[in-house]
C-alpha cells in the first residue's frame, strides 16, 4: 500500500489536491475531521494542536500498515494539521483508495480509532471566542 | 538521556525538553522517580502519561538508556 503521511501547519485544502487516477481501484473514501464550535459546551474559535512529530508520522505509518494486512488498500493519505485550527477548518484529512468499499471504509474507520488512541498528537487549547 | 515533554506534562514540568545523565540504564521506576524528584509538580502524571523511548512506546519493563529520547506522552487526543 502506497502512503503518504504529512504534518502540516498550513490549512488542509478543500476541496483535496488531485491525486491522479488510480484504474484499479473502485473505491475512494475520504474524512475530513473538523472542528466544531464548541469544547466541552463553551463557545470556541479555534483550537491548537501540538505533536511528537517524527513519532506521530511513524505510529501513523506502522498503524496503516497494520490495518492494510487486515484491509488490504492500494494507497492511503493523512494529512494533520497541527498549530491553531479555527472553527470550520479541518484538523484532519484521511483519503484511502480500494479495489473494493468494504476494505476502504475499514482501514478508514479503524485508522481514526486507532490515531485517537495511540498517536501522539494533542489539543492543547481551546481558543475562546470573545 | 534527553528527555521530551508534551501537552499537559510539559506545562507540569515548565519545560519541553531536558537532558540529564544518570550514569547508568534506568528502570522505567526508576526514571519516574528522578523525573519527578526534579519535578515534583509532574507527580499526577504518573498514572496517565506513556513513555515513548527512541519514538516507540516503552513498557513498564523497559530499560532506559543513557543515550535514549525519552518522551513523556500524555492521554492522546488528536484528529
Amino acid at each position: 500500500m502506497h502512503l503518504e503521511v504529512l504534518l502540516t501547519h498550513q490549512p488542509i485544502p478543500y476541496p483535496p489536491r488531485a491525486w491522479g487516477n488510480d484504474p484499479g481501484a473502485g473505491a475512494l473514501v475520504e474524512f475530513y475531521g473538523v472542528v466544531r464550535e464548541t469544547e466541552e459546551s463553551r463557545p470556541i474559535r479555534a483550537l491548537r494542536y501540538e505533536a511528537y512529530a517524527d513519532m506521530a508520522v511513524a505510529e501513523i505509518r506502522r498503524i496503516l500498515g497494520e490495518l492494510g494486512n487486515a484491509h488490504p488498500c492500494r494507497r492511503a493519505l493523512v494529512l494533520h494539521r497541527l498549530g491553531e485550527v479555527p472553527v470550520g477548518e479541518a484538523a484532519i484529512h484521511v483519503r484511502v483508495e480500494a479495489a473494493h468499499r468494504a476494505e476502504a471504509f475499514a482501514l478508514l474507520q479503524g485508522f481514526m480509532d486507532r490515531l485517537k488512541r495511540d498517536v501522539p498528537i494533542w489539543k492543547v487549547a481551546a481558543i475562546p471566542r470573545e | 538521556m534527553k528527555i521530551l515533554y508534551f501537552a499537559s506534562a510539559s506545562l507540569a514540568a515548565g519545560c519541553r525538553e531536558e537532558t540529564w545523565s544518570a550514569g547508568r540504564p534506568l528502570s522505567v521506576r526508576e526514571f519516574w522517580e528522578e523525573t519527578i524528584r526534579r519535578h515534583p509538580s509532574l507527580e499526577p502524571q504518573r498514572a496517565i502519561c506513556r513513555l515513548a523511548r527512541n519514538q516507540e512506546y516503552a513498557d513498564e519493563d523497559a530499560i532506559l538508556n543513557e543515550t535514549d529520547e525519552v518522551a513523556i506522552l500524555p492521554p492522546v487526543s488528536g484528529g
